[in-house]
């Protein structure tokens, strides 16, 4: 190994071959934090993993109560329940925001560790990857039951769904991805990501159907998260989409920046290390 | 690989620190984005608030070699071993690491307080790169070796600071590098347990390059063969480690002004503290003179000869206490002489000071506080600070 002032850059492909490495052999490091803080977080509680299920919960009964007294007149699309509608929505959009903050997350949470041991960084963020997943998948384990009370019919496009839901991942961890080497000297970030996300959320059809007519249209060019949430949802539950252009442009937009992010949080890491 | 491979090599490595926080930001904003650009090149030019916390340091070492990283506090010490830990970038030279590299720095690091030892020890194993299977292996091993066969199935946060540094140590044990980079850790744990360590790294270090940071002279002396001296990011001496702590030690000693701190009281009006020889061969005897002056005769007075180390820390005393050698003093001036008979230190520099104190010891008279230094010359080859004398018999 060799370390110099020189950007790692000016060597791409050693340093694309490095990091596929490092993320290689990361994988059992990755696994093993996974479980340390799994274990860390729990054993000291009664309800466990019923506090993934709390959010998405609370904030569905929330709109639904909402609704039903006709304080909001928001709408689900023909034949699916709005509760349905509502508590698939606030769960993807948790897993969204969950991988937008992974990254600041991993970094922050092994600061001391990584000024002082070298290991592959990669490690932290597919922890923290795994826990916005794990959360996930104990929501949607949730939706299902919920799905089946409704006897609600689930059309052949949901086979589709879970890779509306990687891509929905990947929009959230690239957007983190690009924040993170400003956030991690800057946490004005950091204040920024968790007040936007609450407005974000507003401006993203969760809890109410996309707009139509030209400010739909807008919205959903404006704001990536609109037309990839929006189809993955409907894949699940509607059966047929009108919003897969805007899906497939930032679905593949989101996956390119987050292998770039991959590279930048590893380029900028001793900086990061010296300067944070 | 051979023996002898050369593991380290650092050309002319220097880093560039900032004082103020708010423009270290900035500067970083800076770097970041040349980073990006893959415009990050050698700086050689300082900007504002800007400092050399390394300049131009050059070394090499072989597998079998230790060297001792010598400095005051701020030397540049610990930023050396960040940049050959590849943590941070140097902003000129470069660094060449060949092998596993195994920082002996942060004990007990991913350690979380409400797991057991047991799994914190795969934890901190995973951090330092070692699989689960190679840990199952040698789990026993860990455990024996930090004592902790009750404990180890108990939250970490139960233990005491002792124990969790063991714990912490023992898993290095099991790791198998070709780099090792120690930071100060070695002073864990008690007396038993820090000998244990020390047997430790030195059966690591058969077959690594190590890089020992401490301020310890004689972990220093039993470790390390070479030694590299910093001072203020810049490289005052490498070579062997004696010479090296010599030198160290001479540079810190221009910085101690002779008359360091001296006082006194009534009555005594005068004092003064001379060392007619400031050069003594080991074994050979240490004259100090007092001149003292007294506004009215004095009852007994109770002297206190006391030698320090470089470190300050206090090595050797001699006083008139229990002893029958009453010391009075009439009105005006006087002068004695105390005759330290065999000095016995390693070679080296050391400090004196003098404490007078009246009758019963409660009153202090005067006190000369490292006031003067002396030299023990001769080529001594022993490790702590005492070089005891003896010779050889046929039994």
């Amino acid at each position: 190994m060799v370390y110099s002032p020189q950007s790692e850059l000016s060597h791409p492909v050693a340093m694309i071959r490095a990091m596929v490495a490092d993320i290689g052999n990361g994988r059992g490091l990755a696994w093993r934090l996974f479980v340390r803080n799994m274990r860390a977080q729990y054993r000291q509680t009664l309800l466990g993993f019923v506090w993934v299920l709390v959010p998405p919960v609370a904030t569905t009964a929330l709109w639904v109560i909402l609704k039903s007294h006709r304080v909001i007149n928001f709408s689900s699309p023909n034949g699916v329940p709005y509760l349905l509608y509502v508590l698939c929505g606030t769960i993807l959009w948790g897993a969204f925001m969950g991988s937008v903050r992974s990254p600041t997350l991993a970094i922050s949470s092994a600061r001391e560790m990584l000024g002082k041991l070298r290991f592959p960084r990669e490690a932290l963020l597919m922890t923290q990857v795994g826990h916005v997943l794990f959360s996930f998948l104990l929501q949607l384990l949730l939706l299902l039951v919920v799905l089946l009370c409704y006897r609600h019919p689930v059309s052949s496009t949901a086979v589709l769904f879970p890779l509306g839901v990687i891509a929905l991942m990947l929009l959230g961890l690239s957007i983190g991805l690009v924040l993170t080497p400003i956030g991690m000297l800057y946490k004005d970030v950091g204040r920024a990501i968790d007040l936007c996300g609450r407005f974000w959320m507003f401006l993203t059809p969760v809890v109410y159907q996309p707009l139509s007519g030209r400010t739909g249209e807008i919205v959903s060019w404006v704001n990536p998260v609109a037309p990839v949430l929006t189809v993955t949802r409907d894949w699940l539950l509607a059966g047929n989409t009108a919003y897969l252009p805007g899906f497939v442009v930032f679905g593949a937009a989101g996956m390119l920046l987050t292998i770039a992010g991959l590279l930048a949080m590893r380029l900028t890491m001793p900086v990061i290390i010296e300067r944070a | 690989m051979s023996s002898n491979d050369l593991l380290i090599e650092t050309a002319n490595v220097s880093k560039i620190f900032c004082r103020n926080l708010k423009r270290s930001m900035r500067y970083g904003a800076g770097d970041i984005a040349r980073e990006l650009l893959g415009r990050r090149r050698p700086r050689s030019l300082l900007r504002k608030d800007e400092f050399w916390a390394l300049k131009d340091i050059s070394f090499s070492l072989r597998r079998g070699e230790c060297l001792g990283l010598i400095g005051a506090n701020g030397s540049g010490k610990t930023t050396m071993l960040k940049i050959i830990n590849g943590l941070i970038k140097p902003d000129q030279g470069c660094v060449t690491v060949r092998g596993r590299i195994g920082a002996l720095i942060a004990l007990g690091a991913g350690f979380n307080p409400i797991l057991t030892g047991r799994e914190n020890i795969y934890i901190n194993g995973a951090v330092l790169g070692m699989t689960k299977s190679q840990i199952d292996r040698q789990i026993d091993r860990i455990v024996d070796f930090a004592e902790l066969h009750e404990a180890i199935d108990a939250p970490v946060r139960t233990y005491s600071s002792g124990m969790y540094v063991r714990l912490g140590f023992a898993i290095y044990t099991a790791l198998h590098t070709d780099v090792l980079l120690i930071d100060e850790v070695l002073a864990v744990g008690d007396v038993a347990f820090r000998s244990k360590c020390y047997s430790a790294i030195g059966e690591m270090l058969k077959s690594t390059a190590a890089i020992l940071v401490s301020h310890n002279a004689e972990a220093l002396l039993r470790i390390c063969n070479k030694g590299l001296v910093l001072d203020k990011g810049r490289l005052i001496y490498a070579g062997d480690i004696c010479a090296a702590l010599n030198a160290y030690e001479n540079e810190i000693g221009k910085r101690f002004s002779t008359q360091d701190y001296l006082r006194h009281c009534r009555p005594c009006t005068g004092y003064r503290v001379s060392l007619p020889r400031r050069h003594v061969c080991h074994g050979e005897q240490l004259p100090v003179d007092l001149d003292l002056e007294f506004s009215e005769p004095t009852g007994n007075v109770y002297q206190r000869v006391c030698v320090h180390n470089r470190q300050g820390k206090l090595i050797g005393e001699w006083n008139n206490s229990p002893a029958p050698q009453r010391l009075s003093f009439p009105r005006g001036p006087s002068r004695v002489c105390v005759v330290l008979e065999r000095i016995l230190f390693r070679p080296g520099k050391y400090v004196l000071s003098v404490m007078m104190h009246g009758e019963g010891g409660k009153t202090i008279l005067g006190h000369a506080h490292q006031v003067g230094t002396f030299h023990v010359e001769g080529d001594l080859s022993v490790k702590c600070e005492f070089a005891l004398p003896a010779h050889l018999e046929a039994a």
